[in-house]
């Protein structure tokens, strides 16, 4: 019974993953476009840059990340769009990878400072209080691998980048590649 | 003590030079760089010349020196150039006032009323159709007779290393090359930078002079000017890819390709 249990939770997850891809395979004539997970993306008019995590042929629909840094807190939002409530996709297309390589290191700071501030204020008042050293600990690891994880994301973001409009209505409209 | 200071004052001393030369106030003599480019760009424009069998008369004084100049150079050797050359290149005339506009490998360009900006790449004559690249990786192929406007930029990409040369015919009917050269941001960026960087030294060594302090006031004035002067040129200059009056539009109904076939 304890295998059992474990299983069918392990296979009803499997079974919707199997549901999504994790790439987006659009043409029009002789070109083909594939947007695979993490390319960036914008949707419609929305200036938002949104990372791209999957398709799905079943709900017609398409999953995105939206990872933005907010000072004190990093947002990370996953959403998820009908292609019938798109008419455009836009595709980043310059390399981010080198400018993240960069960038990902001065960008930890950026993330850790605020917060750490913050974070050091609010430890300080409770080691005051309760007299114990170690409880910065915990706030400070969480701050550090916060700004670890969201560093990358947030420096492959920045710049205004180049993008490619990919309309998906009307009569120039791509098409979504079959399987 | 003194070891710091001779350090900031090399420092000094190279981001003083970099913006003297940035900024053309100090300039090189570069001609011999460039010198393979434009033994190119004459073969090509020669190329081209003999593609649509024009006049003699017609021919450019600046073209001929170009041919002069070339006579020695192996025959088979050009005439391959001329093959490569004339593969990558699409060559446009007006079908109303002949005007001719060669395109070169990494124009921008737009098509139809898409706002997708493009660099050409290269010209299949076979099957009609232009391969253009975006951005770093991405190449999509687009046929020609499908394609009703096609806008070519002008201005040189503040970005680009090359000038840009095109043959036009003047009011007198005569070929004339026409070569743009626009001042380069990235140069005017770095200038500026340097500049702004120079200020804010010279801010931070006066502070630090009267806080008896190591030079590090001067060190941090120096990024700061720096960083302050290169963000607010890069807010207030516009990219001439956005300005529409650098876009030439081509409504390729009344032009013609033509092709080495």
């Amino acid at each position: 019974m304890r295998i059992i249990i474990p299983l069918i939770v392990f296979n009803v997850l499997y079974a919707n993953t199997l549901d999504n891809k994790n790439i987006f395979e659009i043409s029009r004539g002789n070109n083909h476009v594939v947007i695979q997970k993490g390319q960036q993306i914008k949707i419609n008019d929305d200036k938002r840059k949104l990372f791209f995590q999957g398709y799905s042929p079943v709900s017609n629909t398409i999953t995105v990340k939206d990872i933005s840094y907010k000072v004190l807190y990093t947002k990370r939002k996953k959403l998820e769009y009908s292609l019938s409530e798109i008419d455009r996709i836009q595709l980043r297309l310059d390399n981010t990878f080198n400018r993240a390589l960069l960038l990902w290191y001065p960008n930890i700071f950026v993330h850790v400072v605020p917060q750490a501030v913050i974070g050091g204020i609010i430890t300080g008042i409770a080691v005051v209080i309760t007299g114990h050293p170690n409880i910065a600990n915990p706030m400070m690891i969480y701050i550090v691998g916060n700004g670890f994880i969201n560093s990358w994301p947030t420096a492959k973001k920045y710049g205004k980048g180049e993008w490619l409009s990919i309309s998906l209505k009307g009569s120039n409209a791509w098409k979504i590649a079959d399987e | 003590m003194r070891t710091s200071r001779s350090l900031l004052f090399c420092l000094f001393l190279t981001a003083v030079t970099i913006g003297l030369v940035e900024t053309d106030v100090i300039e090189f003599q570069n001609k011999g760089v460039h010198a393979q480019t434009e033994e190119i760009a004459e073969i090509l424009l020669r190329a081209i010349l003999n593609q649509v069998n024009l006049p003699p008369k017609n021919t450019p004084s600046e073209l001929d020196r170009g041919q002069d100049t070339l006579k020695n150079t192996s025959s088979e050797l050009e005439s391959g150039q001329e093959t490569l050359l004339l593969n990558d290149f699409m060559l446009l005339k007006n079908n109303i006032d002949g005007e001719v506009i060669a395109v070169r490998p990494d124009t921008k360009l737009m098509i139809n009323e898409e706002d997708n900006v493009f660099q050409f790449k290269s010209h299949n004559p076979n099957e009609n159709t232009i391969i253009v690249t975006a951005g770093s990786n991405l190449q999509l192929e687009y046929k020609l007779s499908k394609i009703n406007i096609l806008k070519i930029l002008l201005a040189e990409d503040y970005l680009q290393t090359h000038s840009k040369k095109t043959l036009n015919k003047n009011k007198s009917g005569e070929w004339e090359l026409i070569e743009q050269q626009i001042p380069k941001l990235n140069k005017k960026i770095i200038g500026y930078g340097c500049v702004g960087g120079l200020t804010g030294s010279l801010l931070g060594a006066a502070a630090d002079g009267q806080h008896n302090g190591d030079g590090s006031l001067m060190l941090a004035g120096c990024l700061m000017g720096m960083w302050a002067t290169t963000t607010a040129l890069n807010a207030f200059v516009s990219d001439p890819a956005v300005l529409s009056d650098s876009w030439k539009e081509i409504h390729l109904s009344q032009w013609s390709v033509w092709s080495k076939e």
